[in-house]
């Protein structure tokens, strides 16, 4: 178990050393100078060079490199060329709306598509299953953003129970900051219930076919009771890795949720920084993103030994 | 008293299709009760029906008395007090019949919760004691451990003791050995003998095989396609069958199962003379395996251990052992599909050990391998005729393909227009015999069979190794025969290696080894096999 637990963290290490890498390798071929993008179209060769040798970007790439890791090291993001404002103050800032949004998010959908699946697949074959089938497919064919746009024209336009997008801030009014985040986390959920709610029906209907539950049975246990005692702790093996996979599809959601919504989220300035070339803070939020995501995975990896004993061993 | 269960005019459907058809029988207070056929004869499906656990979408009628009331006519509730209470069930697979997530003492105290309320505790501590009343070692210990933790007879002793924990007045078991080796078999069927010779339990043994039945049930019933054929005292009706079928399936016991001493001088007569085709020294191979702590050095298991033999061009060479004997692993080096760590292997010359991929072209046509299961080998979306020839494309070998397919199918006696089906339409016994032809198809000098016939009923299994022993002279074949049925080895093979720990502990002749073993463990393997006349083994 401690052998499987390091070796997990070694894995994780080495990817979050892979991602900073990549992410870097990626934005460095990018075309677009942030030096011009900086001075714009009035500025004349010597004062590039000048910002250039400034901002150190005249230093051979791998130097570039090891001095951006050597400070993220240190929690040290830099300083955004753009707005000359602390790269990791602006990406914990907007962390505090992005991740209370993904985690409501992905509670909700854990909350409906968990016993949505597992009564479906308790009732196979009859009406409740055929209306949770009926109702995940429909989750699945409805686009995020649009759930969102149809969240907002009723639930918030017409009969104003929820506002229609913009974010108050938690120290300023705790309660309408959770209200801002209940419309874009419905529709961030809308998509994964649906995925989850069909994985967690197959898991235990495949679960139920096998011979422990037919041994469950023979002892003496009910359909249900063996569903509850035996079935539920196998099925969630195969469920809990989606789970994984699912967090980190929905945070790429937030990002169009959050221009949906106005939301000052990650994503948002994500694509801000985009737009606006802001290369330094593309490159310091989209190592983040892969950080929350690789995070999830060891959770998940560290989980499986809990759940199932086969695995301590490995 | 009257009997403890009474089935009558049991039908048991599955939409259109009859499984089982208006059968009846009783069992009385401590009676055993063997109920034998093969796979699809209904005999999985009486049990289920009367369990009241038939799949979705299959229905019995009829009547199943049991405890005064009609099991059929009763609602799941009430099964519920009867299942795991008044009968229970053994199942074939220990592996997959247990939770793999849940403490085996935990499971079998369930049981006990379940039916009688034992609180936690108290059931917990009880299902330690019936952990050692199945004979199971360090029982605290081995309570807690996960099923995955324990051999394959012990999970099946766990089993065992779920189903009799509650003290049950009926145990059905369904082919409670057939997955386990030839020696624990006899461990696990002493068990069942010495567990229910001292009470009023009775017992329903579902098997396929006939000596099984023999050493452990008074009276038996014969299935055949959903219907009893035929019925009565077990000595009786395999020494003097009355049906056809049943003679049929008596007639397909191996001759090892059959005699209590095997004849010294008879049968083949030895090659002698003759180069050997495969030549093997010192050969060994290990595996490293997975660290359990930390603390712990890193570990290698031996799978095969310091082997050498020969194998004599024309003869069949036999190679017997138990799971984790290192059968299939020195099976897969002589065709170059793994090396080992050191040793020679030669065949017809050719180094095999250590050769390249690219080097092994000539040997991937002159050597052929056909695997234990027949489905599984197969493409399911290929055609039969594109499955024979396959081999003949990827060995480049030119000439008309389709008429060496029609050759090769009349050699197994399948129709020439299987060619154009595919493989799930065919039965076990005749996939098995597509997997023979597309072997043979490159026209090879040597064939190697890892249990050919183990997953195949009994007397398709007689077809099958006369089908192999035909081919063999016709084709001239050398073969390695790999199995861990003593018995079938006997039928076929004129060498025989026993493997035990990687090493081989014995090699002869086989008439000569199995009428006079040398070593122990191979007197131990020969003496554990049931016998037909009704000698059940006792492993010592």
């Amino acid at each position: 178990m401690a052998l499987f637990t390091l070796r997990r963290l070694a894995i994780f290490v080495v990817s979050l050393w892979a991602a900073s890498v990549i992410v870097f390798a990626l934005l460095s071929v990018l075309p677009g100078d942030p030096a011009a993008v900086i001075l714009g179209t009035q500025a004349t060769p010597e004062s590039l060079a000048s910002l250039r040798s400034e901002l150190g970007l005249d230093r051979p790439v791998v130097v570039q490199y090891l001095d951006w890791s050597g400070d993220l090291l240190r929690g040290d993001f830099g300083t955004s060329y753009i707005n000359r404002l602390s790269i990791g103050r602006q990406i914990v800032d907007r962390l505090t709306v992005t991740v209370p949004l993904a985690l409501m998010g992905i509670a909700l959908a854990v909350l409906v598509a968990v016993p949505a699946g597992v009564l479906a697949a308790a009732r196979h074959r009859k009406a409740t299953d055929t209306v949770v089938s009926t109702l995940s497919q429909l989750g699945l064919a409805v686009p995020a953003f649009w759930a969102g746009l149809v969240f907002v024209t009723f639930l918030a336009v017409r009969w104003r129970i929820f506002p229609a997008g913009g974010f108050p801030g938690w120290s300023d009014d705790f309660l309408g900051s959770l209200k801002a985040l209940v419309l874009p986390s419905v529709s961030l959920a809308l998509v994964q219930g649906a995925i989850l709610a069909r994985y967690v029906r197959s898991a235990v209907l495949e679960v139920m076919n096998e011979d422990f539950i037919r041994t469950a049975r023979a002892k003496g246990l009910t359909r249900t009771g063996a569903l509850w005692r035996h079935g539920l702790r196998n099925a969630a093996i195969p469920v809990v890795t989606i789970l994984g996979l699912q967090l980190a599809a929905l945070l790429a959601g937030t990002v169009v949720i959050e221009s949906v919504f106005v939301l000052p989220g990650l994503g948002n300035l994500l694509l801000q920084a985009i737009s606006r070339r802001d290369l330094l803070l593309v490159q310091g939020a989209a190592f983040v993103i892969a950080a929350i995501i690789l995070l999830v995975n060891l959770i998940v990896d560290l989980s499986y030994p809990l759940i199932d004993p086969r695995v301590r061993r490995r | 008293m009257g009997p403890v269960l009474r089935v009558d005019g049991l039908t048991v459907e599955a939409g259109p299709s009859t499984l089982v058809d208006a059968i009846g029988f009783s069992i009385e207070p401590g009676d055993r009760l063997g109920l034998i056929g093969e796979s699809g004869s209904g005999k999985t499906m009486t049990a289920l029906a009367v369990m009241g656990l038939l799949p979705e979408g299959v229905h019995a009628s009829g009547q199943v008395t049991f405890g005064g009331s009609d099991l059929l006519r009763l609602s799941e509730t009430e099964l519920c007090t009867v299942r795991g209470n008044g009968i229970s069930m053994v199942f074939q697979e220990p592996m997959t019949a247990l939770n793999p997530l849940m403490r085996v003492g935990h499971q079998i105290a369930e049981a006990l919760s379940i039916h009688q309320g034992t609180p936690k505790v108290e059931a917990r501590r009880l299902a330690v004691e019936a952990l050692a009343r199945v004979g199971i070692p360090d029982v605290a210990a081995k309570a807690r451990a996960y099923p995955h933790e324990l051999s394959g007879g012990q999970r099946q002793r766990v089993m065992i003791a779920m189903a009799i924990a509650c003290g049950p007045d009926l145990i059905i078991a369904d082919e409670p050995t057939t997955a386990l080796d030839v020696t624990v078999q006899a461990q696990v069927l002493g068990l069942l003998d010495d567990l229910i010779s001292t009470g009023e339990t009775a017992l329903l043994l579902i098997t396929h095989d006939l000596p099984v039945v023999a050493g452990m049930c008074q009276r038996v019933l014969v299935m055949h396609e959903g219907v009893i054929v035929e019925e009565g005292e077990t000595a009786d009706v395999f020494a003097d069958p009355t049906e056809a079928y049943t003679a049929e399936l008596v007639a397909s016991v191996p001759e090892l199962s059959r005699t209590a001493a095997i004849p010294p001088t008879s049968s083949v007569a030895l090659l002698t003379g003759e180069e050997a085709l495969i030549r093997v020294e010192g050969v060994t191979r290990t595996f490293g395996l997975p660290r359990a702590s930390l603390a712990e050095r890193a570990r290698r298991l031996t799978a095969v251990d310091d082997v050498g033999f020969s194998v004599l061009t024309g003869e069949t060479f036999g190679i017997v052992g138990e799971s984790g004997s290192g059968k299939t692993t020195l099976a897969r080096m002589l065709v170059g599909l793994d090396h080992p760590d050191r040793g020679i292997i030669e065949v017809a010359g050719m180094a095999v050990a250590g050769a390249k991929d690219r080097e092994l072209g000539e040997l991937r046509r002159m050597a052929q391998m056909i695997f234990q299961d027949p489905m599984g080998s197969l493409d399911p979306r290929m055609k039969v005729g594109d499955v024979i020839a396959e081999p003949l494309r990827a060995l480049r070998i030119d000439g008309d393909h389709q008429a060496r397919v029609a050759d090769l199918l009349e050699a197994v006696a399948l129709p020439v227009d299987s060619a154009g089906r595919y493989a799930h339409e065919f039965s076990g016994g005749q996939r098995q015999r597509i997997a023979i032809a597309r072997a043979l198809a490159p026209r090879p000098r040597l064939l190697i069979a890892d249990e050919p016939v183990s997953a195949l009923d009994m007397t398709v299994q007689t077809i099958t190794l006369q089908i192999l022993a035909d081919l063999k002279e016709r084709f001239d074949l050398t073969m390695v025969f790999i199995s861990h049925d003593l018995s079938v080895v006997y039928e076929i093979c004129d060498r025989v290696a026993v493997m035990k720990d990687g090493k081989i502990v014995e090699l002869g002749p086989a008439t000569e080894l199995y009428a006079n073993p040398s070593h122990p463990y191979t007197a131990g393997l020969i003496n554990a096999i049931p016998r037909l006349d009704g000698t059940l083994p006792r492993a010592g």
